[in-house]
């Protein structure tokens, strides 16, 4: 069964969450200086600020858009709009917190407009995933799913993402995939912690249901 | 009995694999020196549609209010409109002329139209010389019995 009835939003099991440390790490101190330069109009600055976070902005709008090309605009609009927007920059989070929002937003925002335009343009998975004793283990395991291959699994698992509202593939994609922790989601999706755990937890069910195929 | 309803462990792993999307190398190579070079370029315009101009693109509360401002607007012209009453006609004033009206002479009607005559049946428009009446409006007052006719209602009653 692929198609799964619409589940309504449980709640979250009670979880404790260890304190999370909240002093700001050597990478937002030279984060804040790299930003007070291209504030004062330094390029540099700003090129290097974008290089250090390229790669988790485009990973995040690729995972929630499912499309490579998509991903590489909204990337770089996320990046010329934080420039122009760097001037209002007091500083209050990170900039990589800040530079998130913008890149989440405007990837919200797309999806809007996309609704149910979306197609598939997928990257190809990278040499570390055919070793990846997981990955392994999850496609020559003896279930039904063993003849499928890591391409048929990647394309499954996108489609089912992309039934997900966005908010809800967001917080997959932030907690289950980039490794963010529970408070940074929080910040960046601007709620509480209790709502992005309610919304992962029902994110995860209703993935779960969708791929009930290939988890057996 | 499936011992693992949720495969939670199972789902984590299958997440694990979307870590491994990734685009070529090449891919990062030049992208920032891209936005740096398009922070200089001018944007080229959108193309958005009507809707998006008026700004009504992604708040529904402002599409909504704007719907029931317009209809609103709508049912208040409509009713409006219904309540207008015709104008009540100015009582004439005896100073006014304009109320006096000119009446046709009284052989007007009794001049022989010939057949065949395109103003047959029309009457003679006045012509200079003729007699002007000029007319007042008609007192209201109740209607002036027959004597003659009451008697022969009477009359006929007692039969």
């Amino acid at each position: 069964m692929s198609e799964a009835a619409p589940l309504r939003e449980p709640e979250p099991p009670a979880v404790i969450d260890a304190p999370e440390d909240d002093s700001p790490s050597h990478e937002s101190a030279e984060d804040f200086v790299l930003v007070q330069r291209a504030q004062q109009g330094d390029e540099s600055a700003y090129d290097e600020l974008v290089k250090r976070y390229q790669e988790r902005v485009y990973a995040t709008i690729y995972h929630m858009t499912a499309n490579h090309e998509d991903a590489g605009d909204l990337a770089q609009e996320t990046f010329i709009k934080a420039y122009q927007a760097l001037k209002s920059f007091k500083g209050d989070s990170s900039f990589y917190t800040w530079v998130y929002r913008i890149a989440v937003n405007k990837t919200i925002n797309f999806l809007k407009q996309r609704r149910n335009k979306s197609h598939l343009s997928l990257n190809d998975l990278d040499f570390n995933a055919e070793h990846d004793p997981d990955l392994v283990a999850l496609v020559s395991d003896k279930t039904p799913r063993r003849e499928a291959g890591l391409s048929e699994l990647q394309e499954k698992l996108n489609a089912a993402m992309l039934k997900l509202s966005p908010v809800h593939r967001l917080v997959v994609t932030l907690h289950d995939v980039q490794g963010l922790a529970h408070d940074e989601i929080a910040n960046i999706m601007d709620c509480n912690i209790g709502t992005v755990r309610s919304r992962l937890f029902y994110a995860r069910q209703q993935l779960q249901a969708y791929l009930s195929d290939y988890l057996k | 009995m499936n011992p693992h309803p949720d495969h939670p462990d199972e789902l984590q792993k299958m997440l694990a694999l979307k870590r491994h999307e990734t685009p070529s190398p090449q891919f990062f190579k030049g992208f920032s020196t891209e936005v740096i070079g398009r922070l200089h370029s001018p944007e080229p315009p959108v193309d958005q549609a009507w809707w998006q101009r008026l700004g009504l693109d992604s708040k529904p509360v402002q599409v909504s209010i704007t719907g029931v401002a317009v209809c609103g607007l709508l049912v208040v012209g409509l009713i409006a409109s219904l309540r207008v009453e015709p104008p009540k006609p100015v009582p004439p004033s005896p100073d006014d002329p304009s109320h006096l009206v000119v009446a046709p002479p009284p052989n007007a009607l009794s001049v022989p139209v010939p057949a065949g005559s395109p103003v047959s049946g029309v009457a003679e428009a006045p012509r200079i010389g003729d007699p002007v009446v000029l007319s007042r409006p008609a007192p209201i007052s109740q209607p002036k019995l027959d004597p003659n006719r009451a008697l022969l209602n009477n009359t006929t009653n007692v039969k």
